[in-house]
């Protein structure tokens, strides 16, 4: 296998079209995603951070084709799948799993945990699927025991774990992690990560995790895009991003993680005033000018280009060199 | 596993006496249903033959609920009037669900075209008031036990199939479904294995109520003559001979309209408590 990145998006667009009000016939769009390009190295992890409406999800949707994306393109390893025809997509689909936020709506309350897990490996025409099915619930940590029971008889943590073992019984190479902490308790929240750390140790998997946690992201990350209004604003390396952060929503969103030590809240912070504005109206220019502390009249005008700062340290603002 | 199951339902039964109670009614209804021949004191007088010496008697020691204009035993015709009323409840939610939920399902699931198509012609089934339609069906293919079964049948099925449309929609869009999608499941086999068996719940209970429903609608087309035809005992049937006689020989009318309406009673209570049994999500509160 070749040593370039196993996902690769360059300029992914997703607009959804939708009616201002019911009579007007002008269709505008919700532009979800605008212009994201990142690429993930076999084996690593690239988290992407940012608030709720940021378009990060979508993004993972979009790159396993959930939704058809509007524009830009997807490779996988090296392979553009942007365009391939349903039927011969579903064998590349099957390389790519989804972990979602709520472990219970991701499982069906009818079925048993052994009938869950072994519906891919029945689809796949596997043999001794009692065996392999009870060796993907070890290696999550689950045992026999779990395996006639149903959705609702276990744990949160465990349905999440029930959720990964159904993703491995196709062997992926990519799992899009949507938030697969964030509906669980933290001591139960550490135990996923570490879940999901080692088997990617083990089978070399590849991730996008998907997260607005950023103590959760600093500990399972390589490398972070931080995500406003559809755009990237700053990806890097995790000591990059929050060693030596450069765009001004990257420094905000990390300085308003708490403190635990209460002398330290006595720091001058950084605050975010006001909302996200609304991804139907996008501001002018920079998309972050509108609470940028530092905007000035030409962020409202000129979309900025990225800009290196270091190696693989791209940042999307005006400023940066002036910030230095 | 299964015992459990046993032990929760139990649990469920013993807090909702009522809907015990309607489940015990149901059961001692099939019970006499079944083995009327042996249960009703006058089974020849049930099937039809007069008795003129023993014209509209009141309820007494020989006929519990009186005699009718023709001298016949009340209260084995009432025995005998639980077959019909059964069979057309069953029937009638049977093919209902046959017809409804298929394409409830279809239409939940495809959406788009298949969706609007479904989804107008329920709209005009639905557009009559109920009770007119199957008077309209039932007229129109003539008088007969069958034809009302077909009849209310036709105009039932649409209810089922907006209630499981419903479902289906909201159901598609749940991550399990899209994990079953992204793994190359085909449709039909989401639609059975994931879409179905989350979606059929209310329309079970739905069903259960709508027996009672059916009973009814069934006996006011006896009622008006268009169902079953005399001499067969039924209880809609004998309401209608019967009201004629309300004022004066009160029993002859009023134990065959006791029986519909406690048989009805007894329906809904079961389908309320069918709801409770039914949610997955209640399971583990039990146990």
């Amino acid at each position: 296998m070749t040593d370039g990145p196993l996902i690769r998006v360059e300029n992914l667009k997703k607009y959804f079209p939708f009616k201002e009000s019911l009579f007007s016939r002008k269709v505008k769009y919700l532009k979800a995603v605008d212009g994201v390009s990142f690429s993930i190295k076999k084996g690593e992890t690239l988290a992407l951070v940012g608030e709720t409406g940021s378009g990060k999800t979508t993004t993972g949707r979009t790159i396993m084709r959930l939704y058809e994306p509007t524009g830009g393109k997807i490779y996988f390893e090296g392979k553009k799948i942007t365009k391939l025809p349903k039927k011969k997509f579903q064998k590349i689909r099957m390389q790519m799993q989804m972990i979602y936020q709520d472990p219970y709506s991701s499982l069906n309350p009818r079925m048993s945990i052994l009938n869950i897990i072994a519906e891919p490996l029945r689809q796949l025409k596997v043999e001794n699927i009692e065996d392999r099915v009870l060796e993907l619930l070890e290696s999550v940590g689950l045992s026999k025991e779990h395996m006639y029971k149903y959705p609702d008889e276990i744990s949160g943590g465990q349905q999440q774990r029930v959720a990964i073992a159904r993703a491995l019984a196709v062997n992926p190479k990519f799992l899009v992690l949507d938030e697969p902490t964030s509906a669980l308790d933290v001591s139960v929240q550490a135990q996923i990560l570490n879940l999901l750390e080692n088997l990617q140790k083990d089978k070399n998997f590849t991730y996008l995790f998907i997260s607005h946690d950023l103590s959760v992201v600093r500990y399972i990350s390589h490398r972070v895009a931080i995500m406003y209004l559809g755009k990237v604003m700053e990806i890097g390396t995790v000591e990059q991003i929050f060693e030596n952060p450069q765009h001004p929503y990257t420094r905000i969103l990390l300085e308003s993680v708490p403190i635990p030590d209460p002398k330290d809240r006595r720091r001058k912070k950084l605050v975010l005033p006001g909302e996200i504005p609304s991804p139907l109206n996008p501001p002018s220019g920079c998309p972050f000018h509108t609470r940028c502390p530092f905007a000035k009249d030409i962020c409202s005008e000129k979309e900025p280009d990225y800009v290196e700062v270091e190696n693989g340290h791209l940042v999307k603002c005006h400023f940066v060199e002036v910030m230095k | 596993m299964k015992k459990d199951e046993i032990i929760r339902v139990l649990k469920i039964l013993i807090r909702n006496k009522l809907s015990l109670l309607g489940i015990i009614i149901i059961l001692a209804l099939i019970i006499t249903a079944l083995f009327a021949p042996f249960i009703a004191p006058y089974p020849n007088q049930a099937k039809g033959e007069p008795n003129p010496e023993e014209k509209l008697q009141p309820p007494s020691s020989k006929h519990w609920f009186g005699t009718d204009y023709m001298g016949r035993d009340v209260l084995s015709r009432v025995i005998y009037g639980a077959r019909i009323s059964l069979l057309v409840a069953v029937a009638v939610v049977s093919l209902g669900l046959l017809i409804g939920v298929p394409l409830g399902l279809l239409a939940g699931f495809k959406g788009g075209v298949v969706d609007a198509v479904v989804m107008r012609v329920t709209d005009i089934f639905l557009s009559f008031p109920p009770l007119l339609l199957a008077l309209l069906i039932s007229v129109t293919l003539g008088r007969g036990l069958e034809n009302v079964i077909i009849a209310l049948a036709v105009s039932w099925w649409p209810w089922y199939t907006r209630l499981i449309r419903g479902m289906a929609i909201s159901i598609k869009e749940k991550p399990y479904v899209e994990v079953a999608k992204s793994m190359g499941i085909s449709s039909w086999k989401i639609i059975g294995r994931h879409i179905l068996p989350n979606a059929i719940s209310p329309v079970i209970v739905q069903g259960t109520m709508d027996m009672g429903s059916a009973i009814l609608e069934a006996s006011a087309l006896s009622f008006l003559g268009l169902g079953v035809q005399p001499p067969t005992a039924d209880w809609g049937l004998m309401v209608s001979q019967g009201k004629d006689y309300l004022l004066n020989y009160w029993w002859y009318p009023t134990f065959p309209g006791l029986a519909i309406f406690i048989t009805v009673l007894a329906f809904n209570l079961v389908g309320d408590v069918l709801r409770e049994i039914l949610d997955p999500r209640l399971r583990r509160r039990f146990l």
